[in-house]
C-alpha cells in the first residue's frame, strides 16, 4: 500500500514537474490577429496567437466572461459590452478588444396596435387623422398633408430625436433618414396621432406639430408606430414625454432600454459610413461633384469659392478656377445650406469666401453642402460682378446645370402660384422652345422678388441657382438686395 | 501521506486553472484618489483595464461642441475611455434621465446640470465631493482655482452645511442675458430723432419706447424692412395693438432679475433641502405693477404675449424692437436673409448700484455610483475640459457660452474670436465681448439660490409674471396665489 502510494506520489510529482517545466517555457514574443473589432451576440471569432518560439505555452483569458468567452482562441460573444481577450505567456500579453453588439428586434412595435378611430378626423383639429407624405426632412421630421388636401404642415415625430442629416451630418443621421424615408414612401396609409388624444400641439419652435406616426403597407396589415420602430431599430433614444396624459410612454421607455442594451447604432456603434477622423480636407467644388461618394461621409471639407447668389442665408457658390469637369475645362457650382441664424445672408454676391463644411446627398434637393463653419471673407467684401451660366434657348432639361447660377432668357410666365405662409411661391414659365421651367422664390429669401410684380403672359429673363426638387430641377431666385433684380421684364 | 497527496493534487489543479477574472460592476463607498493610477495605467505594478466613464450631456450644441474634445483627451489619457450619452429634450430631460438612471443603479460617471438638479442628487447622497480631487495630487493649486470666474465657481459650493466651501460641481457652460435690438430700425429712428439711443436703464426703455411708438404710429418706421405676405408693417401692428417695443424671452428670468434690480428679495435658502419664499414684498409688488402698466402702454411684453415660448419670432417679424435673451441663444434672433441687422447691448437696470444680470448655464459634476478608478478617470476628464484652452475651445465651438476661467480669455485663439470672429460667429462674439463689458462696467452677475424644489419656485414666478403682464391679474393677489400653489413647505 505504501509502495503504491509512493508510486502515485512520485508519478504526480513527475507530472507536476513536467507540467511546470513545460509551462514555464514562455514566449519571447506573442501576437494576435486583431482584424475584427466587433461581434454580434452569438457570433464566434477564432483568434490566432503567434508565439516565438513556436512551442512556447500561453493561456487565453477574457476580461469579462459575461460579455464574451474564449476557449482555445475561439471567442464567443455572449452579451453586449466591451471585452478584452488576451493570450498570456508569462509576463507577455497580446490583447484583442471587441465591441459586442446585441441583436435588434421590433417586438414592441409588432405588439402595439392603433386602437383609435381616425375616419373623418383631422390630426391638427382632432388629434388624429389620415395624412399623406409630402416630403421627408430627416429621420424625425416630415411634411404631411391631410388626405386629399393641398395644405402641408410639418410634423416633428414625438418621443424621438434622430441624428442630424440636413443642417449637419451626424453619425447614423443619413441611415436614420433613409430608414424612415423608405418606410414612409412605401406606406399605403399614414395616420398621425397627438400625444394625448387632443388637438395637435406645436413644438417649441412654434412651427412644427408634434405627432406619433402610424403606417401600414396594405389594408390587411395592422398599423405600426414608426416612432417606436425607430427606437427599436436604435436610430434614436426615447427623448421624453410632453404631457401627463401621454400614451405609450412606458412602452417607449421599455423599448429604449432594450435597444440601449444592444449598444447598436446611436447607443454606441460606430457608423461605418461616417468619417470620424475630423481631418480637414481641402477640396474644390468640381472634385466634390465628381467624386461625391468619397465626401458625403461627414468629412470636414475646406473650400474656397465665389458667392454667385444668396437665398435667405444659403449660398450658391462656384469654384474660383476652371478645372477638368464634366468633360470640359470649367468651374463647378454647388448650393450650400447654412441653416438658420448663420448670418451669411448679409454677404454679397461676388464675395470670395473660405469655409469648412460637409457634403450631403439629399433625396429631394440633390447634391448640397451644409454646416458652414469658420467662414472667412478672402476678397470682394463689398461684392463684385459675376458671370452667369447661359442656358441655351433649346434646352430640354436643367439637369446639367445643377448647382450653377444660370440666366434663362425669354421665358413666358404661364402662371404664378399663391404664396404660402412664409411667402414662398413658384413662377411657372415656358421657354421659346416650349420647354417648361419653374422659378422658385424661397420662403427664407429676403428681400423676395415681389409677387405682385409678376405678370402672366409676359416675357422675362430669369436668373437663379439651379437645384433639384424631387424628380425635376428648378431655378431658385435669390435675395433681391443690393440692386439685384433677377426676374426682368424684357417684352410686353 | 494522504495530506501530501491532497496538497499535490490541489497544486496540480491550481496550476491547470488559468485566471478567470469575471468583472462585476461595483461602487466604492470609501473615497480614494486614484488619479495617479489612471494616469500611469497600472496599480501596484499591474496594468489596469482601460477605465470607461460615461458622461450625460444634452444633445445639440453642447454635445456637438464637447464631442471633438473626447478623442483629444483619450489620446492624452490612453487608459481612459469616454462615452458621451447625449440626451434630447434639454436639461429637464437630462435631469429626468439622471434620476431614472440613479434609481436603477445605472448612473453616469459625470453629468451636466443646473445647481437645483445637483441639490436633488446631493440630497440623495449621489454626488462626489470634488474638493477631494481638488486638494489631491492632480487637483488645482490656489492660483488655478482663483483663475475660475468667482461667481461661476461659487455655484458649486454650499451643498454640505458642515463643509460649505467644498465643491460638488465646477462651472462648465455659462451664459448670461443680453439685450438684442433691431439695429436697422433703430438706426433709421435715430436718423429721424437723434435723441433716441439704445436704452441702458428701464427709464430709458420707457422714454425711447415712447419716441419709437410715436414714429411707428406715424408710419415713419414702415418699409425699412420688407414684410412677408401676411405680415404687418410696424404702423399696422401698432394700430392692431400687436406691437411692443420691448420683450423678455424668459418670464422667470425677468421676475428674478427684477427682484434683484429693485433691491428686494426672491427666495431665502436655509440649506440644500430647504428654501423659503420671500418675494411677496411691497417693492416687488410696486415693480411688477410698473411692468404691468408698461405692457398696457405697449412698452413691455413677455414671450407669452405672442403665444410663444420665446420672443425671438416676434422680434424677427419686426413686431418687437428690443428683446432680452440668453447669450447662448442669440442666433435665434438672427433673421433669415438680409432682413435687418441686429445689435447687442446690456440688459436694462433701474439704478447704478443694482446693475444685476442673471448668470445662467450648467455645471459639471460627478455622480457617486462609480468606482474610485472611474472617479479618478472622471476627474481627469473634468480637469481636461476646464483647462483654459479647452474651456475657450468649447466656448468658441458652442458660440453663445462663455469660458469659465479668466486666463481662457487671454488665449490667442479666444482673443482672435473676440476681435476677428468667423462670419457665422459674429453675433456670439459680440455677446462674449458684452459679457466682458458687464464686468468692466460694474454689472453684478447673480444666480438664484438652488435648493431642492427651487426650480418649482422658478417655474411658478415665471407663470406669475405671465399672469400679471398678459392676463392683467392683480399683482398682490397673484403673488399670494403663487405662495399658495407652492405650499407651506416653502414658507417660514
Amino acid at each position: 500500500m505504501i509502495k503504491c502510494t509512493r508510486r502515485i506520489i512520485f508519478s504526480l510529482l513527475f507530472l507536476l514537474l513536467a507540467f511546470l517545466l513545460v509551462g514555464c517555457k514562455t514566449a519571447d514574443t506573442i501576437k494576435l490577429n486583431t482584424e475584427k473589432e466587433s461581434l454580434m451576440v452569438g457570433e464566434t471569432y477564432q483568434l490566432e496567437a503567434t508565439v516565438v518560439p513556436e512551442k512556447a505555452k500561453y493561456k487565453w483569458e477574457s476580461s469579462n466572461e459575461k460579455v464574451a468567452t474564449v476557449k482555445d482562441g475561439l471567442v464567443t460573444a455572449v452579451a453586449p459590452g466591451r471585452v478584452t481577450v488576451r493570450a498570456i505567456s508569462g509576463k507577455l500579453t497580446a490583447a484583442a478588444n471587441f465591441e459586442i453588439y446585441g441583436h435588434l428586434d421590433t417586438g414592441y412595435t409588432d405588439e402595439l396596435k392603433l386602437t383609435k378611430s381616425f375616419a373623418g378626423k383631422s390630426f391638427i383639429a382632432d388629434g388624429i387623422g389620415e395624412v399623406e407624405l409630402s416630403q421627408l426632412v430627416d429621420g424625425d421630421t416630415a411634411h404631411f398633408r391631410n388626405k386629399g388636401e393641398r395644405f402641408t404642415f410639418t410634423t416633428r415625430f414625438l418621443y424621438i430625436n434622430t441624428p442630424e442629416s440636413t443642417g449637419r451630418i451626424d453619425p447614423w443621421g443619413k441611415a436614420a433618414s433613409s430608414f424612415v424615408g423608405e418606410i414612409l414612401r412605401g406606406a399605403e396609409q399614414i395616420v398621425l396621432e397627438s400625444s394625448d388624444g387632443k388637438a395637435a400641439q406645436i413644438d417649441a419652435t412654434g412651427k412644427r406639430y408634434l405627432g406619433l406616426v402610424w403606417y401600414r403597407n396594405s389594408a390587411n396589415e395592422d398599423f405600426r408606430l414608426l416612432n417606436l420602430e425607430i427606437v427599436e431599430n436604435a436610430y434614436s433614444n426615447y427623448t421624453g414625454s410632453t404631457g401627463a396624459n401621454d400614451n405609450y410612454v412606458d412602452t417607449f421607455i421599455d423599448a429604449a432600454y432594450k435597444a440601449g442594451t444592444s449598444r447598436r447604432r446611436v447607443f454606441g456603434e460606430p457608423d461605418p459610413s461616417f468619417n470620424y477622423t475630423g481631418e480637414v480636407i481641402e477640396v474644390s467644388i468640381a472634385e466634390i461633384r465628381k467624386n461625391f461618394d468619397q465626401y458625403d461621409d461627414g468629412s470636414n471639407l475646406l473650400i474656397e469659392a465665389q458667392i454667385m447668389r444668396i437665398v435667405g442665408d444659403n449660398l450658391y457658390l462656384e469654384d474660383l478656377e476652371a478645372t477638368d469637369f464634366d468633360d470640359e475645362i470649367k468651374k463647378a457650382g454647388i448650393y450650400i445650406f447654412s441653416g438658420y441664424g448663420s448670418g451669411l445672408g448679409a454677404l454679397k454676391v461676388g464675395t470670395i469666401v473660405r469655409f469648412q463644411c460637409q457634403a450631403v446627398l439629399n433625396d429631394i434637393y440633390g447634391m448640397q453642402l451644409t454646416n458652414p463653419k469658420q467662414v472667412r471673407i478672402l476678397d470682394n467684401e463689398d461684392g463684385a460682378e459675376v458671370e452667369y451660366t447661359e442656358v441655351p434657348a433649346d434646352f430640354t432639361s436643367l439637369v446639367d446645370y445643377e448647382g450653377y447660377v444660370v440666366i434663362v432668357r425669354n421665358v413666358t410666365v404661364t402662371s404664378v402660384g399663391t404664396p404660402n405662409d412664409e411667402g414662398a411661391y413658384t413662377i411657372y414659365c415656358k421657354t421659346e422652345a416650349n420647354a417648361e421651367i419653374n422659378f422658385r422664390i424661397d420662403g427664407g429669401a429676403y428681400p423676395k422678388l415681389d409677387y405682385n410684380s409678376i405678370q402672366v403672359g409676359k416675357i422675362y429673363n430669369g436668373i437663379g441657382g439651379v437645384s433639384k426638387f424631387h424628380d425635376t430641377y428648378q431655378v431658385m431666385i435669390g435675395n433681391q438686395t443690393n440692386g439685384i433684380n433677377d426676374f426682368v421684364l424684357v417684352s410686353e | 501521506m494522504r495530506k501530501i497527496l491532497l496538497v499535490l493534487i490541489a497544486m496540480f489543479s491550481l496550476a491547470l486553472v488559468t485566471g478567470c477574472s469575471c468583472q462585476t460592476k461595483k461602487i466604492d463607498k470609501e473615497f480614494e484618489d486614484l488619479t495617479e493610477v489612471v494616469k500611469a495605467g497600472e496599480q501596484d505594478g499591474v496594468a489596469i483595464e482601460k477605465v470607461q466613464i460615461t458622461v450625460n450631456v444634452t444633445s445639440g450644441i453642447v454635445s456637438d461642441s464637447l464631442t471633438p474634445l473626447v478623442p483629444e483627451f483619450e489620446a492624452e489619457y490612453p487608459h481612459v475611455g469616454v462615452t458621451l450619452n447625449t440626451i434630447s429634450g434639454g436639461y429637464t430631460e437630462l435631469r429626468k434621465t439622471n434620476i431614472l438612471q440613479l434609481q436603477s443603479n445605472q448612473a453616469p460617471t459625470i453629468t451636466l446640470g443646473y445647481p437645483d438638479h445637483f441639490a436633488e442628487y446631493y440630497s440623495a447622497s449621489a454626488m462626489i465631493n470634488l474638493s477631494n480631487f481638488i486638494k489631491g495630487p492632480n487637483g488645482y493649486t490656489e492660483e488655478e482655482l482663483a483663475d475660475f470666474i468667482p461667481s461661476y465657481l461659487a455655484e458649486g459650493a454650499g451643498f454640505d452645511d458642515e463643509n460649505p466651501n467644498d465643491y460638488y460641481s465646477l462651472p462648465f457652460n455659462k451664459s448670461t442675458e443680453v439685450l438684442v435690438y433691431n439695429k436697422t430700425i433703430l438706426d433709421k429712428a435715430i436718423e429721424l430723432d437723434p435723441t433716441i439711443s439704445v436704452p441702458k436703464t428701464w427709464a430709458e426703455v420707457k422714454s425711447v419706447s415712447e419716441k419709437l411708438l410715436a414714429l411707428g404710429s406715424q408710419g415713419k418706421l414702415d418699409g425699412i424692412i420688407q414684410v412677408a405676405t401676411g405680415e404687418l408693417e410696424i404702423s399696422e401692428h401698432i394700430n392692431a395693438g400687436t406691437f411692443y417695443t420691448f420683450a423678455y424671452d424668459s418670464s422667470a428670468n425677468a421676475f428674478i432679475t427684477f427682484t434683484r434690480q429693485v433691491k428686494s428679495t426672491y427666495t431665502e435658502r436655509a440649506n440644500n433641502e430647504q428654501g423659503y419664499l420671500v418675494f411677496d414684498t411691497p417693492e416687488n409688488v410696486a415693480n411688477l405693477t410698473y411692468f404691468q402698466n408698461e405692457n398696457t402702454a405697449k412698452r413691455f411684453a413677455v414671450a407669452e404675449t405672442f403665444g410663444s415660448n420665446y420672443a425671438s419670432d416676434a422680434f424677427k417679424r419686426g413686431q418687437v424692437l428690443f428683446t432680452v435673451g440668453s447669450s447662448a441663444g442669440i442666433k435665434y434672433n438672427e433673421p433669415e436673409g438680409n432682413k435687418f441687422q441686429i445689435g447687442i447691448s446690456t440688459v436694462p437696470y433701474f439704478t447704478e448700484d443694482a446693475k444685476f444680470v442673471i448668470q445662467q448655464g450648467t455645471n459639471i459634476a460627478m455622480l457617486a455610483q462609480s468606482t474610485n478608478l472611474e472617479r479618478a478617470a472622471a476627474w481627469l476628464f473634468i480637469k481636461y475640459l476646464l483647462r483654459p484652452e479647452n474651456t475657450a475651445k468649447f466656448a468658441m465651438a458652442s458660440g453663445g457660452y462663455l469660458p469659465v476661467r479668466a486666463s481662457a480669455y487671454e488665449t490667442a485663439d479666444y482673443q482672435e474670436y473676440l476681435t476677428n470672429p468667423p462670419l457665422e460667429k459674429r453675433s456670439f462674439s459680440k455677446a462674449a465681448n458684452l459679457a466682458l463689458q458687464y464686468r468692466e462696467q460694474g454689472y453684478q452677475f447673480f444666480v438664484d439660490p438652488a435648493f431642492v424644489g427651487s426650480s418649482k419656485v422658478r417655474d411658478e414666478v415665471g407663470s406669475a409674471l405671465v399672469s400679471i403682464v398678459v392676463n392683467k391679474h392683480d399683482v398682490k393677489t397673484r403673488l399670494e396665489a403663487a405662495y399658495a400653489t407652492l405650499g407651506k413647505a416653502y414658507q417660514k
